[in-house]
């Protein structure tokens, strides 16, 4: 469930208002977008997915809010992990993080060869 | 109509169950078109579930076919084949039983490595839990798909995906597309696949322009959205809330799997139909609320499609397993259609020649 918006790293581009499926953000006069509506967030992590700023955090627990200390998630380093791992932006010429979504079909093939042998 | 052509995109109806991604997949396109006046077929198809780790949304199923599971006293769970139609149903009445928890202990290290690059979502809920999924045991638990990766959605009638309303076109979720859902999930066994061998929409395009450029458009348009949007009595303040866990308790508890029956189908038919009437009645939203209300009842108007055909299908097939009825029938099969709003109908509609 969205957890957090860092204030420090938000540039205010209001895409992540724009993105989300259930509306869970309202824009801002001035700062960040407020997280308006936290409950109808469906963990979906497209807002993640889609700020560049690596800003928002969003947690893994879709059924409960589980607060999160700031300082503590931006010394994590798992802000912008999606969206690297995903390969957007400046990750698109990378090539560690290419996407490999086409070896879904090899790794179907490999899991129901170790599903039937057993 | 005004448009040349419409092409629905909206997804099936998982029911919000919290499968990835499903909170706007309500049955609203379903709606939408049933109001226009087209008809679903499959719609007892639609108990399917994806299993997840407990709490997340990460009904990516994949890597639990690498997976050893456990009850809570750290018994190992003889689970059959994830690849297999018994599979599901093992495990919801193993959770009916008591927590589950799983290990993906068997994922060769090389498909390990490439999991965050293959499905970057996956790894999100175990990295941000401080769980290592291939050498720690995670509790699990199984999300309801309803129609989304059922056989269950709108009728097509052509190859364009054409419902049954001309120009309402429908892209590949909504409509039923069990020729390529079916061979995996034996959902309809022996039903001849339907008419559609295009993948979706796109086909609609020429035929919607040359509709849209070879007539007048219409001046005057009727607004036909009704449950929800208008309601056919006064509007009372009504707890969308509410409905929607009522619903919820009719259609995401696992021991819909586990046993369906016609007794127990038509209590929760009983249910259903009556909020429907009072969603139909009465139900009326402003502003954002406008859009939660017509979900409502969009989440409602599914349930009694689901439920009503399952009512139907007097057999047991695939993923519609019947206490009442536990065996397969071959008179039944054929494709049930079902339709209508207020009174529903359903058909078992004659199969098709080979095309």
């Amino acid at each position: 469930m969205i957890e957090l918006i860092v204030a420090d790293r938000c540039t205010g581009c209001n895409r992540c208002v724009e993105v989300c499926p259930t509306n869970v953000f309202d824009k801002s006069e001035a700062g960040p977008p407020r997280i308006a509506r936290q409950a109808d967030c469906q963990t979906c992590f497209i807002c993640e997915l889609y700020c560049a700023a690596d800003a928002i955090y969003v947690g893994p627990n879709c059924e409960t809010p589980e607060p999160v200390d700031e300082a503590a998630i931006v010394a994590s380093g798992l802000l912008g992990q999606y969206r690297r791992d995903s390969g957007w932006d400046e990750w698109s010429d990378d090539p560690r993080y290419q996407s490999q979504t086409w070896r879904m079909g090899q790794i179907f093939a490999r899991a129901r060869a170790a599903t039937t042998s057993e | 109509m005004r448009a040349g052509g419409v092409v629905l995109a909206t997804g099936g109806c998982a029911f919000m169950s919290r499968l990835i991604g499903c909170h706007t997949n309500t049955g609203d396109g379903y709606l939408m078109a049933a109001e226009a006046g087209a008809g679903l077929s499959g719609m007892e198809f639609s108990n399917y579930y994806t299993i997840s780790s407990a709490n997340s949304t990460m009904t990516r199923p994949v890597s639990y076919a690498f997976a050893t599971f456990f009850d809570e006293s750290g018994r190992k769970l003889d689970l059959p084949s994830i690849s297999g139609n018994k599979y599901t149903p093992a495990l919801a009445r193993a959770l009916l039983d008591g927590p589950v928890f799983a290990c993906i202990d068997h994922m060769p290290a090389d498909i390990q490595a490439r999991m965050p690059y293959v499905q970057p979502a996956f790894n999100l809920p175990f990295v941000r839990n401080g769980i290592d999924p291939y050498t720690q045991k995670f509790e699990v638990t199984l999300r309801g798909e309803g129609t989304v990766r059922g056989t269950g959605g709108l009728k097509v009638v052509d190859d364009d995906c054409q419902s049954e309303v001309r120009g309402l076109f429908v892209a590949v979720t909504p409509h039923r597309a069990s020729w390529w859902q079916a061979p995996r999930q034996a959902a309809a066994r022996r039903i001849r696949p339907g008419r559609c061998r295009r993948a979706n929409g796109p086909a609609a395009a020429p035929r919607c322009w040359r509709r849209a450029t070879g007539a007048a458009p219409a001046t005057q348009c009727n607004a036909i959205g009704e449950a929800g949007l208008r309601p056919t009595q006064t509007r009372a303040p009504i707890a969308t809330g509410a409905i929607i866990k009522a619903v919820q308790a009719r259609c995401i508890p696992t021991t819909r799997i586990c046993s369906r029956s016609g007794a127990k189908l038509t209590a929760s038919l009983q249910v259903l139909e009556d909020l429907w009437r009072e969603t139909r009645a009465h139900l009326q939203g402003d502003g954002v609320a406008q859009v939660r209300a017509r979900e409502t009842a969009s989440l409602v108007a599914s349930a009694r499609w689901c439920y009503t055909a399952a009512l139907a299908r007097r057999e047991s097939r695939g993923m519609h397993q019947r206490d009442d009825a536990p065996q397969e029938d071959a008179s039944l099969a054929r494709r049930l259609s079902i339709r209508g709003l207020d009174g529903i109908v359903t058909e078992f509609v004659a199969p098709q020649a080979a095309s």
